[in-house]
């Protein structure tokens, strides 16, 4: 009881402090020659929200970088030698190439399936659409690890004389095979692709909200004109549609595919990496918290900054250019 | 006007560093009259990790002791522990008393200095004399002992449905020997003999680590274990090769197991042994700790009647040497020696006196070998607490004491990795040598 009257307390105090900083400082900012009034105003109103984010995020960050270049426990550097063991070691690499996987499959078909989705979805009536629309988007509410949770029990496998709990063994016995241990089978990569599936399963109702949205403002006019210059169905998508949503297909596309770069909690829950399943985030942390290898997990980390940055920069160059064009 | 404007900003000025210096120092002196609370009325916090009914059995046994006492104790529980308590010791929040799952953070923290030292604190040689042999030693580093045991798990124990086992013209095996030979009578006479699964998601693989050490204390005796699971000889020795192909040839032998080699990694570690409580049975013998018969992994018309439902066993031991059982527990440490009313509570749970309100309650064993058997609730765990007496020999789960990395990575990890299939042995025993920390 008494945390959370001190909880609330620290709430309180913490935002009534910052309120009366801010209005302190704009007072005395106020009291200076009108000049300098409005040279140094828009520092004092930045400058705070521009300490908190270097304090928690760009210094971490920087931290982090330095960490990369030192040994288990930070106290010695060690060079680039963290870098070359991991990408020397065969199961790092093995990791790389799953971490690969996801980012090449997962946005692409998430995409795909939820404007897939959209479409269909738009060509019902207005009851059925609505109910289609939330069905789909349900998963979107649940958490990776409750999703991991849901599927572990269709992709559950039990001794071969014993009654099978999960869905997909159930089908196949009731066909008269053997049960298949699903998550365990590395061929073709076949257990990470299972486990993209979960992934998938939660992402195509979020890609299917922003497309319908974007579907439905295309102009009625543009796709009357393409019917009547003599365009069939699929050619009034392709040139008509898509170009004008486009837009929006490249935002979920990158929301998507930052999102799995960071995958963890599916993977973590499932299978913790073994079988091959391994993923770079699931590395990261078991290298810290099992490992307890700080520059090893630094490493990691950096590395998947790096990956993430030309993403980050190109969506960043696309949001400007949208806003010019609007 | 301007003077009058100049003392207000002044006046405001220090309000706001005052209310930033209140802010901060706020936080502390809470803090610390937090702490100061705990000592000065006679309040001990003990941390740790089992809640639940588990909990409430522990809280349960301190009842008598509070009461004849005084001490005020406090049982909080995180299923979060082991990353909960490294937090609060960095962040100078320690506990009164921190009960530790397994030995090998505790060692951890005492390096690392955060411990102290009970061999000056508590009567270590008094408690070594009752209790069963390994269990301080194994938070033993060149400073001292830093834990004392709070609960003992007896792993070597093998189940096997009653009465269907002696129905079926089985015994009990009392040598490898005779326990590979009842093997092959029960998969000649077309049963699965054995139930395995080491399915516990993220954990998967502690299952295939108890049989490996299991296997390396029977063969290579309890000095070479130690050595081994403290990394003097290397991970890799030929000892341990020969361990885990006794392993295999139970486990991985066509027939020998309920679903196959396969289908051991898919099966949960929990629910694995169930096949032996249908009719006819599925298996007859399941290899896991004295745990199973507490929570939900045996059915409950099993647990309801445990002593006419099961027969319990010893994993028999290698060649003509006696008994083994390999061993866990749950261990106690402070963090402060002045704190006089946390050694009192600290000797109290590491005494023979300790416990008889949980072991009635099931699911617990006390480590020492003068604890009352009478307050345990059946036959069964009688007869497993009397196994653990009776070992001549005995070690510590060893994936529980080695550092991290290896104890909870690459050798849970690696053994996955073999028993499905997708790695070979020799291979998996050289990557676990190989991720070994070099200090």
């Amino acid at each position: 009881m008494i945390k959370i009257i001190n909880a609330v307390l620290a709430v309180l105090a913490g935002v009534g402090g910052a309120m009366v900083l801010y209005f302190v400082l704009n007072f005395a900012v106020e009291r200076l020659p009108g000049k300098w009034e409005h040279r140094i105003k828009p520092y004092v109103f930045i400058g705070p929200a521009l300490l908190v984010i270097g304090v928690f995020l760009i210094y971490p960050a920087v931290q982090t970088f330095v960490y990369s270049f030192a040994n288990d426990d930070s106290t010695e550097f060690v060079g680039f030698q963290n870098y070359t063991e991991l990408l020397g070691s065969e199961a790092f690499r093995r990791t790389l190439l799953n971490t690969l996987l996801w980012i090449i499959i997962v946005p692409v078909v998430v995409v795909v399936m939820g404007m897939a989705v959209a479409v269909l979805a738009d060509r019902l009536g207005a009851r059925s659409e609505k109910t289609t629309k939330t069905i789909i988007f349900l998963p979107m509410a649940i958490s990776g690890v409750g999703a991991a949770a849901i599927w572990g029990f269709i992709y559950a496998s039990r001794p071969p004389t014993q009654d099978q709990i999960g869905l997909l063994n159930a089908v196949v016995v009731g066909l008269g095979f053997d049960p298949v241990a699903w998550l365990q089978i590395d061929t073709g990569k076949l257990n990470s692709l299972l486990l993209m599936v979960i992934m998938i399963w939660t992402q195509v109702g979020f890609a299917m909200v922003l497309l319908s949205a974007a579907i439905k403002s295309v102009p009625e006019e543009t796709l009357e004109a393409a019917r009547i210059d003599g365009a069939n169905e699929v050619q009034t998508f392709f040139r008509v549609v898509v170009p004008q949503i486009w837009a929006t297909v490249i935002t979920v596309f990158i929301t998507v595919l930052i999102g799995v770069m960071k995958v963890f909690d599916i993977v973590y829950t499932t299978t913790n990496g073994n079988f091959n399943t391994n993923v770079i985030a699931v590395q990261f942390f078991n290298e810290l918290f099992t490992n307890g290898n700080n520059g090893y997990a630094g490493a990691i980390v950096i590395m998947l900054m790096i990956a993430i940055i030309p993403v980050m920069a190109y969506q960043v160059r696309h949001f400007k250019k949208q806003e010019a064009a609007s | 006007m301007k003077g009058r404007s100049t003392t207000k900003i002044a006046a405001l000025s220090v309000a706001a560093l005052f209310t930033a210096g209140c802010l901060s120092e706020g936080g502390d002196s809470t803090n610390e009259s937090g702490g100061g609370d705990d000592t000065s009325d006679g309040s001990i916090e003990i941390f740790g990790a089992f809640g639940g009914g588990e909990g409430d059995a522990f809280n349960d046994s301190l009842e008598a002791f509070r009461e004849e006492s005084g001490i005020d104790i406090e049982y909080v529980s995180s299923p979060d522990f082991t990353n909960a308590i490294q937090a609060r010791v960095r962040g100078n929040d320690a506990p009164d008393i921190a009960i530790f799952p397994q030995p090998g953070l505790l060692v951890d923290l005492a390096e690392s200095g955060d411990l102290v030292a009970l061999d000056d604190v508590i009567d270590l040689d008094g408690l070594k004399e009752t209790l069963i042999p390994g269990m301080v030693e194994s938070t033993e580093t060149d400073e001292g002992s830093f834990g004392v045991p709070m609960r003992m798990a007896a792993k070597s124990i093998i189940w096997s449905p009653a009465p269907e086992f002696e129905e079926a013209g089985y015994t009990s095996p009392t040598t490898t020997e005779e326990l590979l030979s009842l093997t092959d009578e029960i998969r000649d006479s077309g049963t699965a003999p054995w139930c395995i699964g080491i399915e516990s998601g993220p954990a998967t693989g502690w299952v295939v680590t108890d049989w490996l050490e299991e296997y390396v204390l029977r063969i290579g005796g309890e000095e070479f274990y130690n050595q081994w699971v403290r990394h003097e000889v290397p991970f890799n020795d030929p000892i341990v090769v020969e361990a885990a192909e006794q392993f295999a040839e139970i486990a991985f032998t066509d027939g020998n197991v309920l679903g196959g080699r396969g289908s051991i990694a898919s099966s949960n570690f929990g629910t694995a042994g169930n096949g032996m409580f249908e009719d006819p049975p599925q298996c007859y013998l399941h290899r896991q700790a004295n745990f199973i018969t507490s929570g939900d992994f045996f059915p409950s018309e099993v647990t309801a009647d445990l002593d006419s439902q099961v027969t319990v066993s010893q994993l028999p031991p290698a060649d003509d040497a006696g008994p083994a059982m390999l061993l866990g527990g749950d261990w106690a440490t402070m963090f402060d020696a002045d704190n006089a009313e946390a050694v009192q509570v600290l000797e109290f749970l590491a005494s023979d006196q300790f416990g008889g309100e949980w072991a009635g309650v099931g699911g617990w064993l006390s480590p020492h070998t003068t604890f009352d058997a009478s307050q345990y609730p059946d036959e069964t765990t009688r007869a497993i607490f009397q196994f653990a007496v009776d070992a001549e020999t005995t070690g510590v789960d060893g994936s529980d004491q080695m550092p991290g990395e290896v104890g909870a990575g690459s050798f849970w990890r690696g053994m996955t990795s073999w028993v499905s299939g997708q790695q070979e042995l020799e291979e998996v025993l050289d990557e676990i040598e190989g991720s070994w920390p070099e200090d």
